[in-house]
């Protein structure tokens, strides 16, 4: 079923450098990528691994304020016990679900940024959401760039490699839309292949050879054939890509069976094999809790710590610790005051999350006051966009200006910012 | 974890046993409908030779030799075919005696319309124009259908499509009795809609139920009741094409919906606001159109809407809970009153942005993505002055010249479903609908779960690296299921409107050209690969 590998990859490449002018682009990029391959040079590589919780976590309940009345007052049938918290310092705790980050957070690899959000904040998921993915807020535009496809963008686009970023889901999230840079989102790893007709093989070739003519041959509409010529040579590369990083790939961990944990191993397997991958992106879904919420985040919460801190000691073990920071991001957080479902509504701001050898460890940003509310709401501290210069500056090194269109405060987290 | 534990300035609340997740209940056979199978479905087609299994094969499945890109698909012939206009490649046989035209059809020759069609100022044959009509007013046409609809001309055709109550659809009845199916199974109420899809002749019936449930949307991964989701399939295709007004009146009283959007436990001492909001952003109105304080204000109006509990219908059927609803004034949009939600309604209809918002909406579905605001002041004002018919827009949407222009003729990315449900007709094929669910599913849509409250993104959202590349495979599925060897003329005519660009020529050039000698329906294959798998045939 799954038809192309690596070996007749790069004997394809190697015969068509012969080709000359007549070389597809894949095989250009498989040409540049064997030859990174080669070279290895991999140590001072930098890798960002976004997390996105989806629905709006509820802050207050994942970064408990244990030691605040006023929490308990407005979260009468929500609140997390204090005896259950499990505490950072004298204030706020981990829900007791996230134990599995407290190791990282005793190793001091652990960042918080508190009360992070954004002027004029939408409570609309999508807006919002728009909002923190393309890095433009209260402005909704359809054509806005995603930010970390303007991160790409920013490199030589000629030398990204093969797979500069990836995406583990069924959807590319906005934040890769770029126009010049496809990336590959994979649903899983045996969906990921092309397949052929068994009954007709002696004319797989042809027929291969055809299709990818057609997505490469220009069409008129430019656009479109970025649209969709992108995402075929994405897919035609990641395919083959993922696919042999799986089979040469040995965990040194035994990761759950949660969704989650299965797309982060596609990550680490991406970031031991792709030296030239730059970007990783996961999703977990289910966050928007206006009723059941206990249970419900929970659940999610478990789900989440457990697979990230598997896929951080998995990469670690494999030599990786020093390449990879992990950073996590929620369209908004939810309202202190919980509403009569057991649940909680839309709400403002919301804590990110930073973890990796790199990242300074410890809470960071003002946290925001329970008292002094805007209609109900936090007020958010620290501009998600500080947030994202940081990463982008003291991690990617490249222009926070550049991609973000302005300039902020930053948290200083990264050590050792090259 | 060094840091020492603090009192709380007040003790903490008691912990709370009662939050266990809420059990599914199983949905009630409302319906009607039982038995397991489904059965036959159309006995004149094609059988499909279920191919899915894949043996191991005794030669290695990779590509074996450097052929495939190294000299075959030389880029310069491609790429240097004259592509004469970046739109609407020309037609290259029109009117020429098509062998779609030689397969049986129930009205004899097409003459031209009796009725002239509505003006149009674009180059599409009066063919082309049904054909894409058939595609985007439903689910594209076998080939029977394509002549009989160009035997009754454009204008006909719309009208049958708009005014679809006079049409015999017992057919379709007969093929979901047929079917068997089983509604306490939620991949049987996708299949049951995939036949109604498939075999309807109402196609704008269901493809106004498709739109429905992309924006009025609830899923079932959140309501866990089949026959709620079964009701509110039923409220769009009852409703869907009367009055905006009270469709919007009726999904507000929703079960399905009170469930999706919380409105069962929006109560006058903390009301829950999602309705009220997603109403405002996502129904009427669209982000920047109202403040936070309407949200707010129009949520205590739907105060009580809530469900209660009914013998065989667990999870309840809509009522007012009057202890629960906010009779308090309200100033909504401007207006001050004891509003409850229809006042809602009946405000927001008041304001111009309405119209406007949900013909872009229709506009975006049908035809094609940022329209000019011609187009949506000319639907707006037919909607407003019909007093919000939804069938007085859809025909003036149908009958707009632009609706036939080089912007919306095969621009449009296929939603999932269109694709599948397209090819199988049009190829004739007895898919099986759990396998159009599946290849859909895999595409990345699911009937009866949309990704989140907005519905589906649609258009340039399709189309990522794992989805094209499942759209290549739905394409090798379709090819090596085919037992009958069409020729390629017939192909290009099934699949491409009869069109063939400069790249796909020289794609199935090149082909054809590699593969003389081979077996006849191998090349076949190949051929509907290329044309179901390639870029063209992504947009319909």
């Amino acid at each position: 079923m799954c038809m192309l590998n690596r070996r007749s990859f790069l004997k394809r490449s190697a015969l068509a450098v012969v080709a000359g002018a007549a070389m597809p682009t894949i095989l250009r990029r498989g040409v540049a990528a064997a030859q990174n391959d080669s070279q290895a040079a991999a140590s001072n590589r930098k890798v960002l691994i976004v997390v996105q919780l989806k629905g709006g976590n509820d802050g207050l309940n994942t970064i408990v304020p244990y030691t605040n009345g006023i929490y308990y007052d407005l979260r009468s049938t929500l609140a997390i016990p204090q005896a259950q918290v499990l505490p950072m310092d004298n204030e706020v705790g981990f829900h007791p679900n996230m134990a599995a980050f407290a190791p990282l957070w005793d190793e001091g690899h652990f960042a918080v940024v508190e009360g992070v959000g954004y002027p004029t904040p939408s409570y609309s998921h999508f807006v919002s959401m728009d909002y923190w993915e393309t890095a433009v807020p209260n402005s909704i535009n359809k054509n806005t760039t995603g930010w970390l496809g303007r991160y790409l963008e920013q490199l030589d686009v000629a030398t990204l490699g093969a797979v500069p970023a990836m995406n583990v889901g069924r959807h590319l999230p906005p934040e890769f839309q770029s126009t010049r840079v496809s990336i590959s989102t994979v649903d899983s790893l045996d969906a990921y292949q092309f397949q052929e007709d068994p009954r007709y093989q002696g004319i797989s070739d042809a027929r291969f050879g055809a299709l990818h003519g057609l997505y490469t041959t220009p069409s008129g509409d430019p656009a479109m054939d970025q649209l969709l010529g992108g995402a075929f040579q994405s897919a035609l590369d990641g395919s083959i890509a993922v696919k042999e990083a799986h089979a040469a790939y040995t965990p040194a961990v035994t990761y759950p069976t949660s969704n989650l944990a299965q797309d982060m191993l596609l990550l680490a397997e991406a970031i031991h094999f792709n030296k030239d991958l730059k970007v990783g992106h996961v999703a977990l879904g289910g966050f928007d809790t206006h009723a059941n919420q206990l249970a419900d985040q929970g659940a999610l919460l478990l789900q989440f710590s457990e697979a990230v801190t598997t896929f951080w000691d998995d990469i670690v073990a494999h030599g990786h610790g020093d390449e990879v920071v992990i950073m996590t991001w929620s369209e908004f957080g939810r309202r202190p005051k919980s509403n009569a479902s057991d649940g909680t509504d839309h709400g403002s701001a919301g804590p990110m999350f930073l973890m990796g050898n790199s990242v300074v460890g410890g809470l960071y940003g003002q946290r925001p006051s329970l008292t002094n509310l805007d209609k109900g709401n936090l007020k958010f501290t620290t501009d998600f966009r500080s947030v994202y210069s940081t990463v982008l500056e003291d991690w990617l090194g490249v222009s926070a200006k550049e991609v973000l269109g302005g300039s902020f405060e930053k948290p200083l987290l990264i050590a050792n910012s090259s | 974890m060094a840091s020492t534990q603090m009192e709380p300035s007040k003790s903490p609340a008691m912990e709370n046993s009662k939050l266990t997740r809420r059990q599914l209940i199983k949905g009630a056979s409302a319906l009607g409908l039982s038995a397991a199978i489904l059965g036959p479905l159309l006995a004149a087609c094609t059988r499909v030779e279920d191919t899915m299994i894949v043996t191991p094969l005794s030669t290695p499945p990779s590509l074996p030799t450097a052929t495939l890109f190294s000299t075959p698909i030389s880029p310069p012939s491609f790429a240097s075919s004259p592509s004469p206009t970046p739109t609407i490649a020309p037609i290259s046989k029109p009117n020429a005696a098509s062998p779609l035209q030689s397969l049986p059809t129930t009205i004899p020759t097409p003459s031209p319309t009796a009725t002239p069609p509505p003006t149009v100022t674009f180059n599409l044959t009066e063919r082309q124009k049904i054909a894409h009509l058939l595609r985007r007013a439903g689910f594209g046409f076998t080939a029977a259908e394509l002549n009989r609809a160009e035997g009754m001309g454009l204008a006909a055709t719309i009208d049958e499509l708009i005014n679809f109550e006079s049409v015999d659809n017992s057919d379709l009845d007969k093929h979901i009795a047929a079917a068997g199916l089983d509604f306490e199974l939620p991949p049987e109420m996708r299949r049951w809609w995939y036949l109604r899809m498939a075999y309807t002749k109402r196609p704008l019936q269901e493809k106004m139920t498709l739109f429905w449930h992309g924006i009025l949307t609830s899923g079932h991964k959140k309501v866990a009741d089949i026959p709620k989701m079964s009701a509110q399939n039923e409220l769009f295709k009852q409703k869907g094409m009367g009055s905006y007004q009270t469709l919007l009146e009726e999904i507000g009283r929703d079960p399905a919906m009170l469930i999706w959007l919380d409105s069962r436990s929006n109560n006058k001492k903390a009301p829950n606001e999602n309705y009220a909001r997603e109403l405002m952003e996502l129904f009427t109105l669209g982000p920047g159109n109202y403040t936070e304080e309407d949200v707010r204000e129009s949520a205590r109006a739907f105060t009580g809407w809530g469900l209660k509990r009914k013998e065989g219908n667990p999870k309840g059927v809509f009522y007012f809970r009057d202890f629960q609803h906010d009779y308090g004034s309200k100033t909504f949009l401007g207006e001050t009153g004891d509003f409850d939600g229809d006042d809602v309604v009946r405000i927001i209809l008041k304001q111009p942005q309405a119209a406007r918002y949900i013909t872009t909406r229709l506009w975006e579905f049908y035809a094609y993505e940022d329209p000019e605001s011609e187009v949506i002041d000319k639907l707006s004002a037919v909607f407003v002055s019909s007093g919000y018919a939804i069938r007085d827009v859809m025909r003036a949407l149908l009958t707009s010249p632009e609706f036939y222009s080089d912007r919306a003729y095969r621009t449009q990315i296929k939603s999932p479903i269109t694709l599948v449900v397209q090819t199988a007709k049009a190829l004739n094929l007895t898919v099986s609908t759990k396998r159009m669910s599946n290849l859909a599913l895999r595409m990345g849509q699911i009937l009866f779960d949309p990704p989140d409250v907005s519905g589906w993104p649609g258009g340039a959202a399709w189309v990522n690296s794992s989805s094209i590349l499942q759209r290549v495979n739905m394409a090798n599925f379709i090819a090596k299921s085919l037992t009958e060897t069409l020729t390629r003329q017939e192909l290009v005519d099934l699949l491409l409107d009869g069109v063939l660009d400069p790249a796909m020529e020289a794609a199935l050039d090149y082909f054809e050209s590699e593969t003389r000698g081979s077996s006849r329906v191998g090349v076949s294959r190949g051929l509907t690969y290329l044309m179901l798998g390639g870029p063209g045939y992504q947009r319909g």
